[in-house]
């Protein structure tokens, strides 16, 4: 009897109470720390849309149909400065995550990268300045102005993809209203 | 052993990254610049403590048949307690450390210590062993971090560095770069403490499933 009991009984339970005793502090962290994530994300978002689109007051999201598929969602400026389009583009290291910022007369206003996995160094250039600076002030027709990276070429070619297709999406867009 | 070398065989003599060769994936993937291989550090070595304080704690109620599970159990809560701290506090290191900061779970370091020094010493000895070792781990990174930041991207901590900036080798910053810098640290550790560190215990016999492995009982009878 003893021996069942501290061969198998006590090994379950122990461990059953380990495992509650966890679960249970993860609980209390997460509800302690989850609406501050959400603030911060939401700031964070809300912070990069007035960003790239610095004439615009308040973002509202809108539902649009026959979207490119890069385009995940699109914010229109209450003002009507423009619309900010958030896209994510197949990189070469995954998911690059963009945002960019239309302003009402066909420009971009401004591009960024909110998050991505390219190689660093090479990729990871398209986050930085002299490249996607040169998104700024462009147009449909103008967009085949912008330079790709030496030696990262996929990372190019998709952010430049992106932002056609945002550009394209803006047309939707401005035609659906 | 006293106090202090109990501490300090985690920085030098049982380094966890350069002499026992743990914890390899997370040491070459944020050792790309200084401050985030700063946040892996603090972070690993917050889990560490904790971890290494309650499985001591818990040593003698732990059954020896299930201690695997509720180490994991255990390391995976820390881990993921820390993760969430640092995405509602510092998103910005969550940011640079990505993936690896839940990866903490598998590192090899935490199970490692509590399998060979938590399970079987005092808390206040195991604490100081779990800060040893996050001083080792942290500062093995540092180092990783510091020659391929400044090679590869000319900058320390973001700070720019003349000259250098200009002529950076991009490489470094990359996985061959790692392997390439992980590799000459730990050959130059080994030449300077002549070869002879640590190796023995940490033999077949000094691993953690020594007991269920024939192979390492026969190594021991041996000996």
């Amino acid at each position: 009897m003893k021996k069942t009991f501290s061969e198998i009984i006590k090994p379950v339970l122990v461990l059953t109470l380990i495992c509650a005793v966890v679960t249970f502090a993860l609980a209390y962290v997460n509800s302690v720390t989850a609406p501050i994530i959400a603030k911060s994300q939401e700031e964070e978002a809300q912070k990069a849309r007035a960003e790239v689109l610095k004439d615009g007051d308040t973002f509202t999201k809108i539902d649009v149909d026959n979207l490119p598929q890069t385009v995940t969602e699109v914010y229109r400026a209450e003002n009507g400065a423009g619309y900010v389009f958030m896209l994510t583009a197949k990189g070469y290291g995954g998911d690059m995550k963009l945002i960019c910022g239309i302003n009402s007369s066909g420009e971009i206003e401004e591009c960024k990268t909110l998050s991505h996995n390219e190689t660093s160094g090479l990729g990871s250039k398209t986050a930085e300045d002299p490249y996607c600076s040169q998104y700024s002030g462009k147009t449909a027709d103008t967009l085949n102005q912008v330079d790709a990276i030496t030696g990262a070429t996929i990372s190019s070619n998709a952010y430049k993809n992106a932002v056609t297709d945002a550009l394209e999406a803006y047309k939707t867009v401005k035609e659906a209203e | 052993m006293t106090k202090g070398q109990n501490f300090l065989k985690g920085i030098i003599k049982e380094n966890p990254v350069l002499v026992l060769v743990l914890g390899t994936c997370p040491t070459l993937a944020t050792s790309t610049s200084v401050s985030s291989a700063l946040g892996m550090g603090a972070a690993a070595t917050v889990v560490l403590l904790c971890s290494n304080m309650v499985i001591s704690a818990l040593r003698r109620v732990i059954p020896d048949k299930v201690r695997i599970p509720c180490y994991i159990v255990l390391i995976a809560g820390f881990v993921t307690m820390v993760q969430m701290l640092v995405k509602a506090f510092a998103p910005a290191l969550d940011q640079s450390l990505g993936i690896y900061l839940p990866l903490i779970v598998v590192n090899c370091i935490i199970l490692g210590r509590a399998e060979m020094f938590a399970n079987k010493n005092k808390v206040v000895d195991s604490a100081i062993d779990a800060l040893g070792m996050g001083a080792g781990f942290t500062l093995a990174l540092l180092l990783m971090a510091t020659i391929r930041e400044v090679f590869g991207n000319g900058t320390w901590m973001g700070i720019e560095i003349p000259v250098l900036v200009d002529n950076n080798i991009s490489i470094m910053t990359m996985a061959p770069g790692g392997f390439f810098v992980f590799g000459c640290l730990i050959a130059l550790v080994n030449k300077l403490s002549g070869g002879k560190n640590a190796k023995k215990s940490f033999g077949c016999a000094g691993c953690p499933s020594a007991e269920l492995c024939q192979k390492a009982q026969q190594y021991k009878e041996e000996m």
